[in-house]
């Protein structure tokens, strides 16, 4: 092996990825070549230096969990502008055009019917909108025929339902997802079981926390779990939320 | 984790929008990175880094090649940071800008680096992004990106050579001042 070939496999030599054989020549030369030994010197050192700047990126926001934040933090802005989004789409009259869609289709006749029901909850907007900043997502509302609505809510401890999310795009064609959900809503908490098919892929529970909620998910199908924080409600994948919307 | 980009992003378009907390969380600190290296300042980076991800999540499903997640989003972090340059300062005071921000970094800050990894050419800056700051080995790196091994080792290791060269130029520079 001369000089070129052996640089030309320093990347997987560093990596762990050649043959043993092959480790066994790039070492070999190596053992012999003063300037191969400072080339890969050099490449190690140019990884370190990546590596330490890299870590450093990581830990410079770590006050906690800098993850979360960071997540939180995009999460926020994607649910204001996917709220904006719909409040301009709403102002056009699309509904009625998402409403013939729905129709038109014998399968979606029954989502439908659900459709009815967040309609005419959303039009009387029991729920405070998210946009009024530090509220609790699941105060009552200020006018007396809300707090009359809700009254009669409290008295249901549990509602549990099944959604099957449909998009509907903005051409007019639809999708209707793999997975649908199990919903337990109470008042100021909710589960949401997810399946693809038969099988339950995730579970999450909605706590209320100070003037957000913790968010605990179980990912079956991943094998992993994780508990994040956030302000207010969780926009889309909240049922709740989602009444406020229209 | 394993599941590649590709797993999330049709879980994000099948109605899950939540799984897209899983490629902010791959991809964060490469986007932030690479966005500190074209601003120069941490705070701007973070702040067009959570406006790279927003608009990435609402341009999901115009995304043709899903292998590319990773190129499409630094391309959009690329764009993002050039609006907040524009919008901010002349290009043409880009380099006082440097001098100013290099003034306000933290020590630890490899201030250098940041400034050789700007001048990468996009495809050696992305590869070296994602072994590095997204923190995958060069099989995941094959996997995401649909390539073969030895491309992604061969990219790897001219983007080394490249940023050592840019590194040293730099030193030489700086020792002529």
């Amino acid at each position: 092996m001369n000089c070129t070939e052996c640089k030309e496999k320093f990347v997987e030599y560093i990596e762990g990825l050649l043959p043993d054989n092959q480790k066994q020549e790039v070492e070999a030369h190596l053992k012999n070549c003063r300037q191969c030994q400072t080339e890969l010197e050099q490449l190690n050192s140019l990884g370190k230096r990546l590596t330490s700047d890299s870590e450093n990126k990581q830990s410079m926001d770590s006050t906690g969990s800098p993850q979360a934040d960071f997540e939180n933090a995009v999460f926020n802005r994607i649910v204001r502008e996917q709220n904006k989004r719909l409040k301009q789409a709403a102002g056009i009259n699309r509904q009625l055009n998402i409403w013939r869609i729905i129709m038109k289709s014998r399968i979606t006749k029954f989502a439908a019917a659900a459709a009815v029901v967040l309609i005419m909850l959303g039009g009387i907007t029991i729920w405070p909108s998210r946009s009024v900043q530090n509220s609790k997502w699941w105060l009552e509302p200020s006018t007396a025929w809300g707090q009359e609505v809700l009254k009669s809510l409290d008295t249901i401890k549990t509602i549990s339902c099944m959604e099957h999310i449909m998009l509907v795009r903005a051409d007019g064609t639809a999708h209707v997802s793999r997975t649908w959900n199990k919903l337990y809503v109470s008042k100021d908490s909710y589960r949401k079981d997810i399946y693809d098919g038969n099988n339950l892929t995730e579970t999450q529970w909605y706590l209320p926390d100070g003037n957000g909620m913790v968010q605990t998910s179980v990912r079956f199908d991943l094998g992993h779990y994780f508990i994040s924080r956030h302000v207010g409600g969780f926009g889309v994948a909240d049922p709740v939320e989602r009444m406020s919307i229209f | 984790m394993t599941e590649n980009d590709q797993f999330f992003i049709e879980k994000c378009l099948d109605g899950r929008p939540d799984e897209f907390r899983h490629l902010v969380r791959r991809y964060q600190t490469a986007v932030t990175a690479y966005l500190t290296s074209k601003l120069g300042n941490k705070t701007n980076a973070e702040e067009a880094a959570q406006e790279t991800f927003v608009r990435a999540y609402f341009g999901l499903s115009d995304l043709k090649k899903r292998e590319s997640f990773s190129s499409w989003l630094l391309g959009i972090a690329g764009r993002v940071a050039k609006e907040q340059l524009r919008n901010k300062i002349q290009l043409a005071d880009m380099d006082t800008l440097a001098e100013r921000q290099s003034q306000g970094q933290k020590a630890e800050d490899d201030f250098e680096l940041q400034q050789a990894f700007a001048k990468l050419p996009d495809s050696y800056r992305e590869i070296i992004l994602l072994r590095f700051y997204a923190n995958q080995s060069c099989q995941q790196i094959a996997a995401n990106l649909n390539m073969p091994l030895g491309t992604v080792t061969k990219t790897l290791s001219r983007a080394y050579v490249e940023l050592r060269q840019l590194l040293e130029k730099q030193k030489n520079e700086e020792a002529q001042k």
